[in-house]
């Protein structure tokens, strides 16, 4: 047991492996208000990872309806119902995270169980169930800043988290994260699928397959991450909602929009596993649900975001305008730039269009 | 598996036996299965400290990083009916495309004169892309040329007369019948020597008789003007996807005029029959549809959707107007409910379905009110300006006033290429000029800044005219502020039940935020007067001067409609087959052009094969004039599941028609109801080059497939030459086949090139070098991003309507006599607890003829029923069904999952597109991995007695759905008549249902299987397979014919080219399908739970909406953490 530091808390907390981050931290910014729930994302995925017999059930990456949807069945309403109501004091979270409040009684000799359930078969059916629903109906309307019946769509995948609560609760130890990368992986060849991973994810994100006998979960593509090349989610990402970076590097543009711009916040922070994956807040929705989902920081970043500067702009330009990995960018002029990790440009968009007008004998009316 | 490959399979796999023996003993007996990835276990110890630090033995993580390898790539363009049209890259490994994946290089995208695209464009493709490869290997294929055996008979009996009960019952069970699998020779002769039997029966005087025997009106067969070949109807399915192989159809129904040397056959449209068509457009403009290249969004600080999802269905190019509100701009939504677009809006306003028209005629209101009007955009670019006489409600023009039509040699003349005789009948128009307060005489060319004088927008002026007399004449500024009067927004809320401040602060940023966008699409098209809400957005959009600017004007997305984005296709469509032109190296010009074939809206075949006929008054227009229909084929189309009243078609009108032909790469509802299924290519199979460009972006592709084609299936322009050769061979006519020569050489490039180089949009692009390239290029339009009616308001040139400016009022007799020369809200004809059909508005200028009793129900006479009154007035009428009890609107939207009804069979989507997908498949009534889903609000759902999860039945008006003469004891009434799971959705308002359409229908085989079958899917032996257990969205739908769609006096753009004309043109002035014209009663049929007892399990949990336990209230409410704020 560890006493270690999660930033997104504000504090230390208990983890079960002393804190030893990443070089570099897989991250991604998703923002929820370009998001039109396609699921282009989810069909990359399921297309490249999990097509064979067994993986029937799993979807590495979906997309959910808020507030009824759910991968599985009503996953975060379950969790915030086990861990019961909770306290953010300013930017520090006063509650408990899924480790603190673990059952000492689910605990293994060889793993720390966070606070969790495991979801049943029916719960990972249906995987799209109540697509665009909405509360109630309101007759008189909606209107910023903030609708009182609403809907948004939630892209969710695996948030290589720096305190993954698969890797506490392996009883084999067969999950780790990559120091290269922070991409959190299971062994395959030393799974056995005891599914502690399952039951402790707060977010589960770890899948059980029966043909293999083994849990399985997304890889971060690291096929891919290990050829400069984003993740298959974000680099089909047509909403332009995904960027990929590294967190931790200061040149990256991800950590400009989490630490810098803090347009990006996490997804259930006060879980406390410190997950990887940002999402820009969704600017029409009650800010009561909005907190409870992303923890402080709601209004200023939905503030920001929306009226954004040149940077945050330009920087905004650059989700999904290149398959490459960023790992630094300026804005130049009316151009974001982005570039690779030997330095070379392997972007540069403009953030303004302009009107092109050809000779006479073209026509806009065809 | 290659050879290589399969050795290390097996060492593989005896490595495995031998580890695991050894590393777990007897644990092997447990199966090979269950311990597959036991063949990755090490033996050496393993000793994990840290997993955050370090790990030991990483060398498993090959596992996917060889499920990753891949072989190569190549791109090709994914084409469904969606109007994007993105390049995609396929990953190939052993042959097989494993992936599909965006190739990043639109932003490297340009033309002849440097125009460079931006990497905002990236990435492209969609969900429905990335699953291509699970269709394109699919159970669903078509895989030979499969022909049904009733129909295979019939032919050898040598085509015995069909219109006989007996011959109807012995050969033309379509549904029920089996198909046999026939070779390409075998198909072609059978379908060939078909076409000559039809030709020869239905021509001349013999055949007249024969089809006015048979009951057709003498109008229709008098269209025929002889020619047999008329009654066979080619639908070239969304034109623009495929430049040449979907036209190939209309080539080869041009080549027919040379069986008998006077006409060809029917090309069936598109656009309009797919309710795609908004028509308020071409009358206001001419033009068939006002569209722009989205990134032209950019420029949008107002965005308002009108009954448009363009979260759902624009894919690529939605987040162009997401990111407005990143700009600074406000983003609006109007539809029934809390829709996905509604979520990015700014403010959301609730309307009554059918309703949009009042809705907007009060944000007129406010505009005039408030005075929140460009008023020189009005006097440039409208017609507001021309003064309309109150004696005849008809445009004064210089006649009137006893002067000579001017001359005219702008554009009008050289570019629109007006004829002498159409001009002359025109005229010119008239204003009053304030300055020298009198009236004045201006052409069509004298618009924008050459509008001269000094035009007076309001009052009542007292001309003289020519004879001596006088008459007051009001212009159509002053007209539509006493007609706006009239829909105060108090007037408008109540009408369209919309909250009346949202519709004040619509009107108001209308007039103040500039450049505003409205969009509108299908929520407000499939509507009977989708016209009148199209020209009313033209009506607001030009009282703000929002027409041809950079991120202004008002739009409507729907198909893949532009064909005419490629000008030269008659080079393709309508090379005169009698002198057709075989060298290669000819220039285009040198192509003989000659349009043999007739173009006619399937509509007519929708309407029982008629047109609209009342009480022996023809309400359809000569130039409309449809022909019997014998035979009909479809290409890149599902045509009869897409067909509104599907069920009718099945059951009843393709009784009468002798030969049904559908070329498809997936067994669809259309194939299982046809005589013959052709086997096609998918897009990445193309053996032979096609082209094709998009109505949302600027992207022109030209491509191959990179895989080796499927089964005996071939590329589509190779189904029609095969066809044509063998009339050659029958006929020993050679220009049959000659027809088609490059295509038999394997040049179909030559083809490419010729319409290319005719093309105003594409000429001086090289065909191979923009093939070989893999990438795209632009489409060389006027500006980039395109944007409509820029020409006209930056260099004043004429709109392509009869006056030159944008017509807000109709003076053409049948707008007069219906009461729609000034916009007005009309009721629905079917879908309203009102008086169906009524005008709402007291305006004297609303004189509308009416022929049809308030009490008649019947669908045609409704049609044509023209009855004014104050809402007041009407709004204390009733609609006889509505009294019946049929009281749920059912609004049938495209889903996000599908294209229609491409994708609807693909096992991934599926899962996705309701609330009861389920690879699984524990429900075993579910007829697929998912299933169909009807949305309702909670509350009426309670009301009727209705579980979340539950079937129901829903049955619209009796009179005539799901078909006409249904009886309860039909055999096919069961299959076609609607049960479907019912799952809640409270952002509907009560009383409002929606069931996205597109979903494969039931079908005789689907249904029996569905009932009978071990595992209950409803698989017919075809390899055809439905959505739902019985009858399909269809059931409710029926087929409407509008008069003011179907006139002869529109004036209109031509469908391909600048030049204007009158009367019916393919896609541009017809009639629009409009399916959400229903309402529907709402039955409890079988409980939702397992086995069909109880309740649909996930319902009972207490996370679903209506049944939200404790802690999913206090998870709505954000009450699980305190702080954070």
């Amino acid at each position: 047991m560890a006493q270690v530091k999660n930033w997104q808390l504000g504090r230390e907390m208990e983890y079960f492996y002393a804190d030893n981050r990443p070089k570099r931290q897989f991250a991604a910014v998703f923002n929820l208000n370009r998001c039109i729930g396609c699921q282009t994302c989810t069909m990359a995925c399921k297309s490249t990872w999990t097509f064979s017999p067994g993986q029937e059930y799993m979807w590495w990456n979906n997309v959910e309806s808020k507030p009824y949807g759910g991968y599985p069945a009503n996953w975060d309403v379950k969790l915030l119902s086990l861990l019961g109501e909770q306290e953010w004091q300013g930017d520090k979270y006063a509650g408990k995270t899924v480790f603190e409040a673990r059952d000492v009684n689910q605990q293994t000799s060889s793993g720390m169980v966070a606070l969790g359930y495991l979801p049943t078969d029916e719960e990972w059916r249906y995987p799209n169930a109540y697509e665009d629903t909405p509360q109630g109906h309101s007759p008189g309307g909606e209107k910023l800043p903030e609708h009182r019946n609403w809907g948004f769509y939630l892209p969710r995948i695996c948030n290589h988290c720096t305190y993954p609560a698969c890797v506490a609760a392996c009883p084999r130890k067969a999950i780790y994260k990559r120091q290269e990368d922070g991409i959190v992986l299971i062994d395959q060849s030393r799974c056995r699928g005891y599914r502690k991973c399952m039951q402790a994810c707060p977010y589960k994100k770890p899948m059980y397959r029966g043909t293999t006998a083994t849990s399985e979960k997304c890889v971060g593509c690291y096929p891919r991450v290990e050829q400069g090349q984003a993740t298959r989610c974000i680099a089909t990402c047509i909403g332009k909602i995904r960027l990929f970076g590294w967190v931790n590097d200061e040149n990256s543009p991800v950590n400009y929009l989490v630490k810098k711009a803090k347009v990006a916040l996490p997804l259930y922070p006060q879980f406390g596993t410190e997950p990887n994956v940002y999402y820009i807040p969704p600017r029409w929705v009650p800010r009561d649900y909005l907190a409870q989902m992303f923890g402080p920081g709601v209004e200023p970043a939905i503030s920001t975001y929306s009226k954004p500067d040149k940077e945050l702009l330009g920087v905004l330009q650059l989700f999904g305008a290149t398959d490459r990995i960023i790992t630094s960018y300026k804005i130049d002029g009316d151009y974001a730039v982005g570039f690779g990790e030997d330095g070379k440009e392997v972007v540069r968009t403009a953030i303004y269009d302009t009107v092109i007008v050809r000779p006479e004998d073209r026509h806009n009316i065809t | 598996m290659s050879e290589p490959e399969k050795k290390q399979f097996d060492l593989t796999r005896r490595n495995f036996l031998i580890t695991t023996g050894a590393a777990l003993g007897g644990m092997t007996i447990l199966g090979t299965a269950k311990w597959a990835r036991a063949d990755l276990v090490t033996l050496r110890p393993f000793v994990v400290d840290n997993p955050l630090a370090v790990y030991p033995n990483r060398d498993w993580e090959k596992l996917y990083r060889d499920q990753y390898k891949f072989d190569s790539e190549f791109t090709f363009v994914c084409v469904p009916n969606c109007t994007h049209n993105c390049r995609v890259k396929g990953v190939v490994r052993n042959g097989v495309m494993v992936r599909v994946e965006p190739p990043y290089t639109e932003g490297k995208a340009t033309d002849i004169y440097g125009t460079q695209t931006t990497q905002s464009w990236h990435p492209r493709g969609c969900l429905k892309g990335y699953t291509l490869p699970r269709r394109i290997y699919g159970p669903h294929r078509t895989k030979y040329p499969m022909v049904r055996k009733g129909w295979k008979d019939w032919v050898a009996a040598g085509w015995p007369d069909q219109t006989q009960a007996d011959v109807k019952e012995k050969y033309f069970k379509r549904g029920y019948d089996d198909f046999v699998r026939v070779s390409w020779d075998e198909a072609n002769t059978l379908v060939a020597q078909t076409m000559l039997h039809i030709m020869k029966t239905y021509a001349g005087e013999e055949g007249a008789k024969r089809l006015l025997a048979q009951g057709y009106p003498k109008e229709m067969v008098e269209a025929m003007h002889g020619t047999g070949a008329q009654t066979m109807k080619f639908r070239n399915g969304m034109a623009l996807n495929g430049v040449i192989r979907i036209n190939s159809l209309a080539r080869f129904a041009n080549m027919l005029a040379l069986y008998d040397g006077k006409y060809g056959a029917r090309q069936w449209s598109s656009y309009d029959w797919h309710g795609d068509l908004n028509p308020g457009h071409p009358m206001s403009t001419g033009v068939k549809c006002s569209d722009v290249d989205m990134n032209d969004f950019r420029n949008t600080k107002l965005m308002v959707f009108l009954g448009k999802n363009q979260v759902e269905n624009k894919m690529a190019d939605a987040h162009w107007w997401i990111e407005i509100i990143e700009r600074g701009g406000k983003v609006v939504n109007i539809s029934p409910e809390y829709s996905p677009a509604s979520q990015k809006s700014d403010y959301w306003i609730p309307v009554r379905p059918g309703s949009d028209t009042a809705l907007l005629l009060g944000v007129a209101n406010v505009l005039y009110r408030d005075k929140l009007i460009d008023y020189d955009f009005v006097k440039q670019h409208t017609d507001l300006p021309l003064l309309i006489r109150t004696d005849t409600l008809k445009r004064l023009t210089n006649k009137d006033l006893g002067t000579p039509t001017s001359t005219l040699t702008g554009y009008s003349v050289k570019v629109q290429k007006i004829k002498p005789e159409l001009r002359e009948k025109w005229g010119d128009f008239v204003i009053w000029d304030a300055k020298s307060n009198g009236p004045k005489v201006i052409n069509r060319d004298q618009v924008g800044a050459n509008t001269p004088y000094d035009p007076a927008l309001e009052g009542s002026f007292t001309v003289q005219l020519a004879d001596g007399k006088t008459v007051e004449c009001k212009t159509g500024f002053q007209l539509y502020k006493e007609h706006v009067a009239e829909y105060t927004p108090e007037a408008a809320a109540e009408i369209t039940g919309s909250p009346k401040e949202l519709i004040e602060q619509l009107a108001h940023d209308f007039g103040t935020i500039k450049p505003a966008h409205l969009a509108t699409g299908e929520g407000i098209n499939h509507y009977f007067h989708c016209d009148l809400t199209g020209r009313a957005c033209f009506l607001i959009v030009s009282l703000t001067g929002n027409v041809g600017k950079p991120g202004a004007n008002t739009t409507h997305w729907a198909g893949n409609y532009r064909g005419e984005n490629h000008p030269g296709l008659p080079t393709w469509m309508a090379e005169d087959p009698f002198n057709a032109n075989l060298d290669p190296k000819a220039p285009a010009t040198e192509v003989k052009v000659k349009k043999y074939y007739k173009p006619e809206h399937p509509c007519y075949w929708n309407y029982g094969d008629r047109p609209l006929e009342v009480n022996g008054k023809m309400y359809t227009g000569q130039s409309h004039m449809p022909v019997p229909t014998k035979a009909w084929w479809i290409c890149n189309s599902n045509h009869l599941n897409n067909a509104k009243w599907a069920h009718n078609m099945i059951e009843v009108v393709n009784k009468n028609v002798e030969m049904i032909v559908s070329q498809d790469w997936e067994w669809t509802g259309t194939c299982e109801h046809a005589d013959v299924v052709f086997p096609v290519q998918s897009w990445a199979e193309l053996t032979h080059p096609d082209m094709t460009s998009a109505c949302s972006n600027p992207f022109f592709n030209v491509w191959k497939g990179g895989l080796k084609p499927m089964y005996e299936s071939k590329q589509d322009v190779e189904v029609m030459a095969g066809v044509a050769n063998k009339l050659a061979e029958l006929t020993g006519d050679k220009r049959y086949s000659d027809y088609w020569k490059f295509v038999n050489e394997n040049r179909t490039d030559v083809y490419l090139q010729r319409v290319s180089d005719a093309s105003y949009t594409t000429s001086g692009y090289n065909i191979n070098e923009l093939m070989e390239s893999n990438r795209d290029w632009l489409m060389m339009f006027r500006t980039y991003p395109r944007i409509f009616g820029w020409e006209q308001v930056h260099e004043h040139k004429p709109w392509y309507t009869k006056t030159g400016r944008i017509e807000l009022y109709k003076d053409e007799d049948e707008f007069i006599n219906l009461g729609e020369n000034l916009i007005v809200h009309r009721e629905p004809v079917e879908a309203t607890p009102y008086l169906p059909n009524v005008i709402v508005g007291t305006h004297p200028f609303i004189r509308p003829v009416n022929d049809v009793p308030a009490e008649a129900t019947g669908a045609s006479e409704r049609s044509v029923r023209n009855i004014k009154m104050a809402w007041a007035q009407a709004k204390a009428s009733k609609n006889p069904l509505w009294e019946k009890g049929y009281r749920f609107y059912f609004l049938t939207p495209k889903s996000r999952h599908r294209v229609h009804s491409s994708w609807a069979m693909t096992d991934f989507n599926v899962i996705w597109d309701s609330n009861f997908g389920d690879p699984y498949r524990n429900d075993k009534r579910t007829p697929h991995t998912g299933e169909a889903q009807v949305h309702m609000n909670p509350e009426d759902g309670k009301a009727l007695g209705i579980k979340d999860g539950d079937y129901i039945w829903v049955d619209a008006n009796p009179e005539d759905r799901p078909y006409v003469g249904w009886k309860e004891s039909d055999p096919y009434y069961e299959v076609a008549r609607l049960k479907v799971r019912v799952r809640f959705n409270p952002g509907y308002p009560k009383g409002v249902t929606m069931m996205k359409h597109g979903m494969w229908i039931a079908s005789p085989k689907t249904v029996k299987a569905n009932q009978t079958s071990a595992d209950g899917l409803a698989k017919s032996n075809t390899g055809y397979m439905a959505h739902v257990r019985t009858g399909s969205h269809q059931s409710a739908t029926r087929g409407w014919l509008q008069p003011s769609q179907m006139t002869d006096s529109l004036v209109r753009k031509g469908y391909l080219g600048q030049e204007i004309g009158e009367g019916y043109e393919v896609d541009v002035n017809a009639p629009n399908t409009c399916p959400k014209e229903t309402l529907v009663k709402v039955t409890k049929a079988e409980d939702g739970g397992p086995e069909g007892k109880g309740q649909w399990t996930r319902a009972t949990t207490g996370f679903t909406p209506g049944a939200e336990n404790d802690k999913m209230k206090q998870y709505l409410s954000g009450k699980f953490v305190k702080g954070g704020r």
